[in-house]
């Protein structure tokens, strides 16, 4: 059975109470104080309850990225605060162990009252005055013995609302504080990719918008057919193993207003992309492939492992290792589509030996996962000189310019947010692909 | 730049509350005026040592609530603060202890002067009180000497006494002043002493120099009466003989600047100047009198001061005379490297002249008075020779070291 505490309730019912004329009889059992009383009693138990162990989900101010702190509450009044951050031991986990209490205040709060090195530094006023601006004291919104919800209550006194949640962690999951923050690294490395623009958010109704800065968790978002300048939102974020949260609700969103919907927790799926859990339909995933292929900053190198490239690829590119290794005396490293940003124009790219080459083919995106490439020997500015060379001298690089320019190639990915690797397929041979990545 | 303060009151309303307050109380100088926690000390808790040497140290024998858990609502929300490292809370308790209450007790000969005048409440605060807006610090504040807030204690060095004394007993000192004063007043004649050179608005902006020359012992003191009391007390009490000797010597001496006294940036006072290779007027006519600070000035045998390493330099051209000898434009015998020499063949000093001293104030005189002062008041009207209690907190400084760090915490972690 879950017990669930109520501040607003709680408020609403003191001030009902003492707008009560004293001989109306009282509708509750206690008195006010006792009522509070008893629920700083009873937040004080759930918290050290079942090993006491919290993660804390923790915004200090509308423009950072929220931050994790594992807490396990003690009995005797400690607790032990870890973290892994930018601002903590130089980015290094660290634990540091300091006193809490849930006092009475506005209702029930919980407070961090003596200098914990893993946590406080939010609260610091620096050299400046103003620092992060974190809270340390947290009023208790409501609660079950899985989850508790809190409001920073100095955040709350300058017109700011910064909700801060603590969940039971699973000493299972992670047996230890620094096991989830090793888990947490390597989840927010492979949610996102700071190589990758425009991920896309779209709603229920089937409106797309672009988002970008997610490595940063400092999130903007413009309509697809819209701008960042004209349209454009912001919004930060946390990230936890399970997902991510933004500091506020996506109120731009138009599903907000129609159904009255707040999308603001989004929970990893098995393909890596997010799901809303207030609607279930809102979804964050990467950008199209087609275009994510295309994205300038990107380079796409051939895989050459195992079963990774097959067909006519295959052949091929034995073919280029050999003639090379025949007519220059090298070893051939690597293959690469992506563009050359120097010269604005996409590109074959290749490294054999020492030598760099690029031959400048065109591409094209035909859908959203389908690709197609030509190339024209004759066009000026179609090589540089180590493209030139190869292509005229390797009968084989003229051979994989001729089967990458052989009609369109499908695009497929395993992962929906990050797209790496994902394989090239010939749509006339299936046979033909190769996978690539960046 | 940015501008300290040691301390900010807000006395008289506090005071009358709490006069107020105590005259409603029906509760005598036995009780407290804080909650019976001696049932609710859990011998489970993780403070349960320092709790309850709180208790049986400041509360059950000053009455008075040593809070080091911060709490967010006892403080001033527009400012940014963090609360106090247990640690550095323990090493306050039992170094104000025995900074503070003890001295009292030593030279009052008991604990009640202190129970009877002393705080109710000591609140710690981890950082200071950094204003954004304007960058001013405060790293101790006091509420009409019912609540001393001590700030910036997590970059507390707990064995550099000096500072301890500087930023936090210094503070106590000053207003437990404040607390005297209220219930036995300032004394007319030191009322009197400085009337026409205080500055309520702008003493942040004062020199401390200057201030000294002006007959008051900081800056501080100087922004009105009451803490101009407070401040010679405190100051009395916790400065050591070298830091009065620097403030003596800057009350004798004239102080001038350059600087734009209005400005917004604090600007700096000297009380010597010279002028370059001993011009006193340039090509043009102009003076070129020079400000310096003291560091760069020495004092010669015969009392003539002089800058620091540097020498007159002839006027070029310097050409080589008939004799040999060099010669700068004017004629003047150089060395090779186109100094002047004087007539024993020595490189010529450039001579350091003193300030005059034209605030018609002898600050010196003025801050004896008042130290006189406070000395009789603390005797006629509280039983307690000053010098009793500068000397007790001056040889607790120069004998403190790790050792008796190390007993006085052990007070706490030892139980």
């Amino acid at each position: 059975m879950k017990k669930i505490f109520n501040l607003s309730a709680l408020i609403l019912m003191l001030s009902l109470a003492a707008c009560a004329p004293s001989e109306v009889d009282d509708i509750f059992d206690d008195s006010p104080a006792v009522r509070l009383d008893n629920a700083i009693k009873n937040y004080t138990e759930l918290l050290k309850s079942d090993g006491g162990r919290w993660l804390m989900e923790y915004f200090a101010n509308s423009g950072e990225e929220g931050y994790n702190f594992v807490m396990t509450f003690h009995n005797d009044g400690s607790v032990d605060i870890s973290t892994q951050n930018a601002y903590v031991n130089g980015g290094a986990f660290f634990t540091d162990r300091s006193l809490w209490e849930v006092v009475s205040d506005y209702g029930p709060v919980l407070s961090f009252n003596t200098y914990n090195k893993a946590f406080h530094v939010f609260s610091s006023p620096q050299s400046d005055g103003s620092g992060h601006e974190g809270d340390y004291e947290f009023m208790i919104l409501n609660a079950d013995n899985d989850k508790i919800v809190m409001r920073g209550k100095k955040s709350r006194e300058k017109g700011v609302v910064i909700d801060v949640l603590l969940t039971r962690l699973s000493s299972t999951e992670y047996p230890t504080d620094e096991d989830y923050f090793t888990s947490l690294t390597a989840v927010r490395k492979a949610a996102f990719s700071d190589r990758i623009n425009n991920y896309v958010l779209t709603t229920g109704s089937g409106k797309r918008y672009i988002c970008n800065d997610v490595t940063t968790m400092l999130w903007s978002f413009y309509p697809e057919d819209g701008t960042l300048l004209d349209n454009g939102e912001y919004m930060n974020a946390i990230i936890t193993t399970k997902g991510i949260r933004f500091m506020l609700p996506l109120d731009f969103l138009p599903e907000y207003d129609a159904n009255d919907v707040a999308a603001q927790n989004f929970e990893f799926q098995e393909d890596g992309s997010l799901l809303c859990t207030e609607d279930g339909v809102t979804k964050i995933t990467g950008p199209g492939l087609a275009d994510l292929f295309h994205q300038p900053q990107m380079g796409w190198t051939f895989s050459t492992k195992d079963g990774e490239m097959g067909g006519d690829f295959l052949t091929i590119y034995n073919q280029i290792v050999t003639e090379a290794k025949t007519k220059y005396k090298t070893t051939f490293n690597w293959l690469q589509l992506g563009y050359d940003n120097a010269k604005a124009k996409y590109r074959l790219y290749f490294k054999n030996g020492k030598y760099y080459g690029s031959i400048y083919i065109k591409h094209e995106m035909v859908d959203a996962n389908t690709i197609k490439f030509s190339f024209d020997p004759d066009a000026e500015g179609a090589f540089d000189n180590n493209g030139q060379n190869h292509y005229n001298n390797l009968e084989s690089m003229r051979a994989m310019v001729a089967l990458i320019c052989n009609g369109e190639y499908t695009l497929t990915a395993e992962h929906a947010m990050v797209a790496n690797p994902m394989t090239m397929t010939s749509k006339s041979n299936p046979a033909n692909f190769v996978v690539i990545g960046f | 730049m940015k501008k300290y303060i040691k301390y900010a009151s807000a006395l008289a309303l506090v005071a009358i509350a709490a006069m107020s307050l105590s005259s409603c109380s029906e509760k005598g100088l036995d009780d407290t005026i804080f909650p019976d926690v001696s049932e609710e000390l859990d011998p489970n808790s993780y403070t349960y040592k320092f709790d309850k040497w709180l208790k049986e140290n400041y509360l059950d024998v000053y009455n008075l609530d040593f809070q080091y858990r911060l709490k967010d609502n006892e403080t001033n929300m527009n400012y940014n603060l963090e609360p106090a490292t247990l640690e550095n809370a323990v090493d306050l308790a039992v170094l104000a202890k025995y900074m503070w209450f003890d001295v009292y007790e030593e030279v009052s000969g008991s604990k009640e002067f202190l129970k009877k005048y002393g705080p109710r409440i000591l609140m710690l605060v981890g950082s200071p009180a950094i204003n954004p807006q304007t960058g001013t610090i405060i790293v101790g504040l006091a509420e009409g000497g019912i609540k001393v807030t001590l700030l910036h204690v997590n970059s507390m060095n707990p064995l550099n006494i000096y500072a301890l004394n500087s930023d936090y007993f210094h503070t106590m000192h000053h207003e437990f002043a404040h607390i005297l004063h209220q219930t036995k007043s300032i004394p007319r004649e030191f009322q009197l002493m400085s009337l026409g050179h205080f500055e309520p608005i702008n003493w942040e902006s004062r020199d401390p120099h200057m201030t000294h020359s002006l007959g008051f012992v900081t800056p501080y003191a100087s922004s009105a009466i009451r803490e101009d009391f407070a401040e010679t007390i405190a100051n009395y009490i916790t400065l050591s003989d070298a830091e009065w000797a620097r403030i003596w010597d800057d009350a004798s001496r004239g102080w001038a600047t350059d600087g734009d006294e209005f400005g917004d940036e604090r600007i700096t006072y000297y009380c010597y100047y010279y002028y370059p290779n001993n011009n006193p007027v340039d090509d043009a006519g102009e003076s070129t009198q020079t400000y310096v600070e003291s560091n760069k000035v020495d004092q010669l045998d015969d009392g003539t001061y002089v800058l620091r390493n540097q020498y007159q330099r002839g006027i070029t051209p310097i050409t080589t005379g008939e004799d040999g000898n060099r010669y700068d434009a004017n004629g003047n015998l150089c060395d090779n490297a186109g100094f002047v020499l004087d007539k024993n063949g020595q490189r010529i000093p450039i001579v350091v002249y003193p300030v005059e001293d034209k605030d018609n104030v002898n600050g010196a005189e003025i801050l004896e008075q008042k130290i006189t002062l406070v000395k009789n008041w603390f005797k006629e009207q509280w039983g307690i020779e000053l010098d009793d209690l500068r000397n007790a907190v001056q040889n607790r400084v120069s004998t403190f070291d790790a050792a008796k760090l190390d007993e006085l915490r052990q007070q706490v972690y030892g139980q």
